[in-house]
């Protein structure tokens, strides 16, 4: 087995309304510490704004909010940096868990599931001690992200 | 890594070098025109024998198969076999064209086929060549050949009308040409000592980034070897900032090679003699604003060649070969691109006419030339009495005029009747930092550059004359000005707002904002301040918002965006017009 193939079974835990989710580990850039955003006129509910990360500004959404889960006052401490086609994007869930190895044999990948996430990017579920993890691929929901809500000009 | 990798990796290398190769051709062909010499017709040949053997070491055999058919015209040219007539340079212009845009669509799709226009034009080529090779054949076998290329001529002149018209499709080429800038044009070279500069200074900078971080650690932070390392870490920086930027920096000449081609093919087509004069094509310009302006320019090119320069019968007592000038040259503020010619020049009576006519100005206005030529850059305002082909494109000087605008140039027009027109269009080198004004509106710091705020007045200096839900008016000497809330144009969720004009606290800023001969003023909470900010692209997930431009970082470390209330008063007026 050569190293890219170990990074590939390892994987960010996170907290959405009290589920458990699981994200290639190797798609997320970075986790940063949270930031309070500052708002971007004309934007979805669920992009709450941009942030700066070491002089790069990141765009940010609430995964709460973009699931239609309500929005919590009190948010995580930590955010998820993804790069995407677009740019970057910073994505907040209810907490970090911290990483794991999942075997690829050990997904069920045809689990019928009903999940708010989008579920073209669903990779399976796959159960960790006594707990059932949804396995999404979150930098590829990203890389589809629309956060306008004004028509654009061009 | 797999083959098809490896190959993948070899088509893009071969995309790349084509791209600079029919940049070569298309400049050797143009000065084939004016200057058939020997040197010429090598490089010539020489760019498309290149071509043609990459394309076949990449496997795109059809690809180097129609370079092969233009090279044959070219070595006749080399050899002496033929004249590099009009005609001929056009259809080898006209196949440059083509191979770029082969060339684009094999940038997006690697089993792109060929144009359709491909076949039409090797036709043409073959129909050059193989004149010459059929006469050989009839005067008798074998020799006749190389003596006999003189009767070749006759077949050849039959088909190039055709070529002519085919070829010449209005703005066929210019359009290739546009599309190709946005697809894949992403790529500057640059000198491999600039970049080492740059290694140098970041050198330089871990240096003095360790000698902070040691005084930390040992708790000296105020000593004055620390002090020392940060002043330099901070000139450093700038250097970096100065030298990262000069990397976008290229020169005018494959703009200019553009410019020139438009002139002269638009000219062929229109029958007119033109003679094009180049100046200053070494004159660098950051990579952004050189694409920004080359729309604008080509349509200044286009009118100068359409409206500017008279046909070959009235042209009077001047030379019948008119003369185009295309000048840059470095000034104090930035550069200037002058397009001069010694055409009919603008008539300013009929300027005035038009503009009467349209509202803009009254009879009793005593107006310079100058204030009459800026007429000419009001929307939808074209003195041509026919719309031709080439007045029809949709582009007029209007937008020329923005276009420029945006960037924070100037145009300036100098005109005499029957003597020629000239246009100077000033732009700043670079338009990566602007001097800008702080706001805040709502509690959050947005960023205006001041070359679009005309003036800034304190609103409590003013009576309101008239006060409705969502704006005010006041007079402005003697005039009336509408002031709307600027936080109407920046609407977030998460904040309630009101959207009156209220005067409250011990100022309240109006930034007056003109565009398109209108003004409007945005009143907002207060100016934090005033400072050159470093503009930065928005991602694309929120790009193409009108009104938003950019983001930056504050000298705090928050993030802001960088609005245009002039684009905030365009998008006004626009609404105000529809009502």
């Amino acid at each position: 087995m050569t190293e890219q193939d170990l990074d590939q079974d390892r994987f960010l835990l996170f907290t959405l309304n009290k589920e458990h989710y699981a994200t290639p580990l190797m798609g997320v850039r970075e986790v940063v510490e949270i930031q309070k955003p500052k708002p971007i006129p004309h934007t979805t509910p669920s992009f709450l704004g941009v942030i700066n990360i070491r002089g790069e500004i990141v765009g940010v959404i609430d995964l709460r909010v973009k699931m239609g889960y309500p929005a919590l006052e009190t948010k995580s401490e930590a955010m998820m940096v993804f790069n995407t086609a677009g740019g970057s994007l910073a994505a907040i869930a209810d907490s970090m868990e911290g990483v794991t190895r999942i075997q690829p044999e050990s997904i069920d990948r045809n689990a019928s599931i009903d999940s708010r996430l989008p579920l073209h990017f669903l990779i399976g579920i796959a159960r960790i001690k006594d707990r059932l993890v949804t396995v999404i691929d979150l930098q590829k929901v990203l890389e589809k992200e629309e956060v306008r809500t004004l028509l654009r000009s061009a | 890594m797999s083959e098809f990798d490896t190959d993948q990796e070899f088509l893009k290398i071969f995309l790349e070098e084509a791209r600079d190769i029919l940049s070569d051709w298309e400049r050797n062909c143009l000065a084939l025109q004016s200057d058939p010499s020997q040197a010429v017709c090598s490089a010539l040949f020489r760019a498309a024998h290149n071509l043609k053997g990459s394309a076949r070491s990449v496997g795109l055999a059809e690809y180097g198969t129609f370079i092969h058919t233009a090279e044959d015209v070219i070595t006749n040219i080399r050899d002496g076999k033929t004249e590099a007539k009009p005609e001929i340079v056009k259809a080898l212009l006209d196949a440059q064209a083509i191979l770029l845009e082969w060339r684009d669509g094999l940038d997006s799709d690697s089993k792109c086929r060929a144009p359709s226009r491909t076949e039409d034009i090797r036709a043409k080529l073959k129909a050059m060549i193989g004149g010459s090779a059929s006469q050989a054949l009839d005067t008798s076998a074998g020799f006749g050949f190389f003596e006999d290329t003189l009767p070749q001529v006759p077949v050849y002149e039959e088909s190039a009308p055709a070529s002519f018209a085919r070829g010449s499709t209005p703005g066929s080429s210019p359009n290739n040409q546009s599309k190709s800038k946005s697809s894949g044009n992403d790529t500057i070279r640059i000198p491999a000592t600039r970049i080492d500069g740059l290694m140098q200074l970041i050198g330089e900078l871990s240096i003095q980034q360790a000698t902070i971080l040691h005084s930390l650690k040992n708790n000296s932070m105020h000593e004055p070897i620390c002090h020392r390392a940060v002043q330099i870490a901070g000139k450093l920086t700038r250097e970096l900032q100065l030298q990262t930027m000069a990397l976008r920096l290229i020169d005018l000449s494959k703009l200019f090679q553009k410019l020139e081609r438009t002139a002269r093919d638009l000219a062929l087509d229109q029958k007119k003699a033109i003679r094009i004069e180049l100046s200053g094509s070494d004159v660098e310009l950051d990579k952004n604003v050189i694409e920004r302006i080359s729309d604008a320019l080509v349509h200044m090119i286009r009118n100068a060649v359409d409206h500017g320069i008279e046909s070959k019968e009235q042209r009077g007592q001047k030379p019948e070969c008119a003369t185009l000038t295309l000048a840059a040259f470095q000034s104090a503020s930035g550069v200037t691109i002058e397009i001069s010619d010694d055409g009919a020049g603008i008539n300013h009576e009929r300027v005035l006419t038009k503009a009467i006519g349209m509202g803009l100005a009254r009879p009793s206005d005593n107006l310079s030339p100058s204030k009459i030529y800026e007429f000419m850059f009001a929307p939808g305002f074209s003195t041509a009495s026919k719309v031709t082909e080439v007045s029809g494109r949709g582009v007029g000087l209007d937008v020329v005029k923005r276009n420029i605008d945006e960037l924070g140039g100037s145009i300036d027009i100098q005109s005499t009747v029957g003597v020629g027109t000239k246009f100077s269009i000033s732009i700043p080198l670079t338009v990566s930092i602007v001097d800008s004004l702080i706001i805040l509106s709502d509690g959050f710091s947005y960023v205006v550059p001041i070359q679009e705020i005309s003036e800034i007045i304190d609103l409590r200096s003013f009576t309101s004359e008239s006060q409705n839900s969502e704006s005010s008016t006041i007079s402005l000497r003697d005039r009336a000005l509408t002031i709307r809330p600027l936080n109407t144009f920046l609407t977030t969720k998460s904040h309630k707002k009101s959207t009156t004009v209220t005067v409250t606290g011990n100022h309240k800023p109006v930034m007056v904002i003109e565009t398109e001969g209108q003004k409007v003023g945005f009143s907002f909470d207060s100016i934090v301040g005033q400072q050159p900010i470093l503009i930065r692209q928005l991602a694309d997930y929120i790009s193409d918002m009108p009104g938003f431009t950019g983001n930056t970082v504050l000298a705090n470390g928050d993030p802001a965006l960088i609005v245009s209330p002039k684009e905030f008063a365009r998008l006004y007026f626009k609404k105000k017009d529809a009502a």
